[in-house]
């Protein structure tokens, strides 16, 4: 049917809409069958949800603690697991070596070197540094690690000896959990002021559609970083995480607001919200029982679909130093060691983080696209 | 048609103040002004005697007056060219943004027309050859580029760069360049560092005008008319080119209303991590320093150019489609 | 059967969809004579627009002719010869010459048929530019001739006129201009006038018998309305699920339909001067799914005159009855045709 309609061939739409009389399926059937059928949009869903459970179980998988400064291991490359030893001898259980820190004396730079005779190996559900789930459980057990004095710095350590690969699941709350919330505030502002226009309509929606032109043509970025730089420095680290994620917010709900109100106003012309008009529901049962329901898949679409702008945005903003600050930690904190090229010529392991942006924003893009063709199953 | 223009431009002038004031307001908004921010800075590093100059200073930049009248003083310059100077380096606003602009128009320029001709040329030969191989690939490719950040793709750049030549290739120009006239191994030199923003931020323009352009084109190619032009033996070629592609292009020209602020405002964090002599650094310097008058004078800007970037797509659009000329 | 215009033999179309294959033309054969009206008639999704597409090969991927002849007589160097068109490739610069020169086409929706940026008189300078070697200057003066022709008043003026400042009926008549352009042989009018009021139809198809007599052409017309197959057509095929079930002389197919699908098609039309009682004949049924066409006779699940075991296992063959009259159906012969789907063994 998606290469059909394609072809925009009259003939080939007829053929299509007969497809859809033969199917009798109910839509939210027929939605699932579409976005099964788009398998980018499948793979980047289930990619998304094991990131999201990983965040949330981020101190399990992480083997060690994230402000935790190593001060003997800084700035060190990553430290990998083996199977196969120095004498070419193989390991079921991969293991990682000790390292000794020394000076280069003629670069007086600090390398590190292994330990052959000292070996690691990995263990499973070993016990560390204590850490909450979710805020509630309390324990300290970790999926991997190894016994002490042996470290396990999978994506190596960063200027101040923290371990990056700990710090990218940590990291991961924050980031993950800025996309989510700033969608969730710009649903909630975006669909009221929308549903609103649409509905109430004259000059109140003149006017915000002015508004909302104006907010959708300038570039966000600028905006951002004057609205970023108004939060004071000395807030506390979390509050300043609620002020980003609604400077986020409060810039992109025009787009949703703009969908909803069109689509209020297709619907307000619709039969069955006459024939509700007609049997004396009140405006707020018409919204509730019957606007919201019709329009609730495409606002979600179109959340989706802002999700990876929210999450580059806070990297963007960390990075430059005006976004989630210390003791928190977001994937943009992360790279803003980045910031001094020096330091990241040398150490490109700090880059990391990056890849783990990269992957989350393209695996949203392709669950986006999935969820609009979906969203629209009889899509014309 | 001249009435069209007339009404358009009439809608200018609120819309331009509404900027200015929003402009203005968000510069404001932080608690204490620059002076104060100053004199706390100059106060830290010990040199008290500055406390005593706050007032005078304020007085000097206008600061002590109410809000509106500020203001209406800064509209007032804007109007005439005189955009104040700036609190942090005294020079005046006008000066620093004409230093940085031939810089960072050559940057966007390059970006802009690179991504729109790689992106239109792709775009359409995707739509053509749709369901072939490298349809399917481009479009893949199209998708991840969309999602990227340039200025991590700079980065890694830089780090690919340098593990290959061992050089750091920030900024626009080698250290021993700087300041000398035009020659050959300049404008080397030059390339050699354009490259990397360059290639940065045109991986990610790229994918989005390909698949605006191939979701468009394939659009029209669908339509009837594009049947009908086939059957009275009208060349492919011409079907394409003449009729499709200029239809297909409706939603880029209305895109273009970005472009002009883009080439002021584009790939603000990829300047900034690669250190090059542009407004979009000075601009974020600015917003952090709360240099009031630099920064407020780019943000209205860049809104300045947004409006006029909306003029001119909205001109364009009426004269490529009789439909809007007419209406 | 001597010096046909054009011979469809054994047309077959498909979509490779992602669902599954739509056989939306399957084994379609028949004839035009030059100058003749011959019209294509059946429910929406039978095939009938795809054969029309097909004959000028403007089928869209995933559509695909996969089989059969077109056979086109055409004047070359003043000797005649009979070409298959369906040797020609779909880019190919022959065909491109017989599109809109020898063989013309108009469509079923005027209002979306003429490129929105383009006058009139451009776009209709653009066909007659496309095939002859004039300049633009006489074109645009072709053009004016034409649009006289098709009785638009104005011409002068309407050249420099854009399609949206036009009503369906004149953008129908501008289309109809251009088909005439290059004088063809035979115009293909694919539901020419559905999208129009009635009013404006019938002077479209009276203007198309005119100019069809002044141009000597031959017609292929595609409809769903028996009402215009009466006034226009000579000769008429029926045509089900992308296979021709009846083929006849139009008063025949009025006056003895023989095909149980044409005949409950012809009985679910009111007619004047009959006394009705109770409610108009429908067809019983909807039109199967293209993409599971029933095996046997494609029209059994809906056929009043059924006959279990036989209707259901192949598809039968095309018989011959008198005259040019032939059709599809097991009442008439027992023959049947390739394997349960028609396909050839």
């Amino acid at each position: 049917m998606e290469i059909l309609r394609k072809t925009g061939n009259q003939t080939g739409a007829r053929i299509a809409r007969k497809e859809d009389e033969a199917k009798v399926v109910s839509v939210r059937r027929l939605m699932w069958l579409r976005f099964k059928r788009n398998r980018l949009a499948v793979i980047g869903g289930i990619f998304l949800l094991l990131m999201y459970l990983a965040a949330i179980f981020a101190g399990f998988i992480a083997p060690n603690d994230p402000t935790m400064v190593h001060s003997q291991y800084v700035s060190m490359a990553p430290h990998g697991l083996n199977f196969v030893d120095t004498d070419g001898n193989f390991h079921l259980i991969p293991f990682v070596y000790g390292v000794k820190s020394a000076v280069d004396p003629a670069t007086f730079r600090k390398t590190f070197q292994i330990i052959p005779e000292e070996k690691y190996p990995l263990q499973f559900f070993v016990r560390g540094s204590e850490y909450t789930i979710l805020g509630i459980f309390r324990t300290d057990i970790h999926l991997f690690g190894v016994e002490e004095p042996g470290k396990l710095f999978l994506f190596g350590t960063d200027t101040q000896g923290r371990d990056i690969f700990s710090r990218v699941w940590f990291g991961a709350q924050v980031s993950l959990s800025v996309g989510l919330l700033g969608v969730f505030l710009t649903l909630v502002f975006g669909s009221i002021i929308g549903i609103a226009s649409g509905y109430i309509g004259g000059l109140f929606d003149d006017i915000i559609q002015r508004v909302i032109e104006l907010l959708m043509s300038f570039p966000q970025l600028p905006l951002w970083l004057a609205l970023a730089a108004l939060v004071p420095d000395n807030w506390p680290s979390d509050r300043i995480y609620f002020a980003i994620t609604i400077v986020l917010a409060i810039l992109s709900w025009g787009a949703l607001a703009r969908q909803t109100r069109s689509m209020v106003y297709a619907l307000r012309e619709a039969d069955f919200v006459t024939a509700a008009r007609y049997s004396n529901c009140s405006d707020w049962r018409i919204i509730t029982r019957h606007l919201l329901p019709n329009t609730m898949s495409h606002i979600i679409v179109i959340a989706t679909t802002a999700i990876p702008g929210m999450i580059l945005g806070e990297t963007a903003l960390s990075f430059l130093g005006l976004g989630i600050r210390s003791p928190l930690i977001s994937w943009g904190l992360l790279l803003t060691d980045a910031q001094h090229i020096r330091v990241l010529v040398q150490q490109p392991w700090i880059l990391t983080p990056a890849i783990f942006v990269i992957a989350t924003i393209i695996a949203f893009n392709f669950l986006g696209d999935g969820l609009r063709d979906a969203a629209d199953p009889f899509a014309k | 048609m001249t009435r069209y223009i007339v009404r358009r431009l009439l809608q200018f002038i609120p819309s331009m103040i509404l900027i200015a004031f929003v402009g203005f307001v968000i510069m404001e908004l932080p608690p204490g002004d620059y002076v104060s921010n100053y004199i706390r800075a100059q106060a830290l590093a010990g040199n008290q005697d500055m406390v005593a100059q706050e007032a005078a200073l304020r007085q000097q930049f206008g600061l002590d007056q109410p809000f509106l009248i500020r203001f209406a003083n800064w509209t007032i310059n804007l109007i005439r060219g005189d955009f104040g100077i700036s609190l942090a380096t005294r020079m005046p606003v006008s000066e620093i943004i004409g230093s940085k602009l031939g810089a960072t128009v050559a940057v966007s320029l390059c970006v802009f027309i690179l991504s729109w001709a790689i992106g239109i040329a792709l775009g359409v030969y995707s739509a053509t050859h749709q369901y072939s191989k490298t349809d399917n690939f481009l479009t893949t490719i199209s998708f991840i580029g969309l999602g990227l950040p340039d200025f991590l793709i700079a980065l890694a750049f830089l780090v690919l760069a340098w593990q290959l030549t061992g050089q750091v290739l920030t900024g626009l120009q080698s250290p021993e360049f700087i300041g000398k006239p035009f020659s050959i191994p300049l404008l080397l030199d030059f390339l050699k560092h354009l490259w990397i923003p360059v290639t940065a931020v045109v991986v990610t323009g790229m994918a989005w005008v390909m698949r605006v352009m191939r979701g468009n084109l394939l659009n029209e190619l669908g339509k009837n008319y594009v049947t009908a032009l086939r059957a009275k033996g009208v060349p492919e070629r011409t079907v394409i080119w003449k009729h499709a592609f200029r239809n297909a292009l409706h939603p880029l020209i209305g895109a273009l209303s970005q472009t002009l602020a883009f080439l002021v405002n584009g790939f603000v964090i990829t300047s900034v991590v690669l250190d090059l002599p542009t407004i979009q650094v000075t601009y974020l310097d600015a917003t952090q320093a709360q240099d009031l008058f630099l920064a407020g004078t780019i943000l209205t800007l860049i809104g300045f150019l947004v409006l006029l970037g909306t003029l001119v797509s909205d001109l364009l659009l009426a004269w490529l489609d009789p439909r809007i000329r007419f209406s | 059967m001597t010096n046909m215009l054009l011979q469809i033999k054994d047309l077959r179309t498909h979509f490779f969809t992602e669902s599954g294959v739509v056989r939306a033309v399957d084994g379609v054969s028949f004839d035009i004579a030059p100058g003749k009206t011959l019209g294509v008639v059946g429910e929406s999704g039978c095939g009938k627009s795809v054969t029309g597409y097909s004959i000028l090969q403007l089928i869209n991927p995933p559509g695909r002719i996969v089989g059969g002849q077109i056979l086109f007589e055409r004047e070359k160097n003043g000797r005649k010869e009979v070409v298959d068109l369906l040797k020609y490739g779909a880019r190919s610069e022959d065909i491109r010459q017989i599109r809109g020169n020898e063989i013309a086409m108009i469509f079923q929706e005027p209002m979306t048929s003429l490129d929105p940026l383009f006058t009139v008189g451009d776009q209709l300078a653009e066909a007659i530019l496309v095939h002859q070697k004039v300049s633009k200057r006489s074109a645009l003066d072709r053009a004016t001739e034409l649009l006289d022709k098709v009785r638009l008043p104005q011409a002068r003026e309407l050249l420099n006129k854009y399609p949206h400042q036009l009503s369906g009926g004149m953008r129908q008549r501008v289309m109809i201009a251009m088909a005439l352009s290059g004088q063809p042989k035979l115009l293909i009018a694919d539901e020419p006038t559905t999208a129009l009021d009635v009013t404006t139809e019938g002077q479209i198809l009276d203007l198309m018998q005119s100019l069809q007599e002044e141009f000597g052409m031959a017609m292929l017309f595609i409809t769903h309305d028996l009402g215009v197959i009466a006034e226009m057509a000579e000769e008429v095929v029926v045509m089900y699920l992308g296979r021709v079930v009846e083929k006849t002389d139009v008063r025949t197919l009025f006056d003895a339909p023989k095909h149980p699908y044409t005949r409950a098609l012809l009985e679910s039309i009111p007619k004047v001067g009959h006394k009705h009682d109770g409610p108009l004949q429908t067809i019983e049924g909807m039109v199967p799914s293209p993409f599971n066409i029933p095996q046997g006779c494609p029209f059994h699940p809906r056929c009043a005159r059924f006959m279990p075991g036989i209707c259901d296992e192949a598809v039968p063959a095309e018989t011959p009855l008198e005259r040019s009259h032939t059709v599809r159906c097991y009442l008439y012969s027992e023959q049947a045709e390739g394997d349960r789907y028609g396909n050839p063994a």
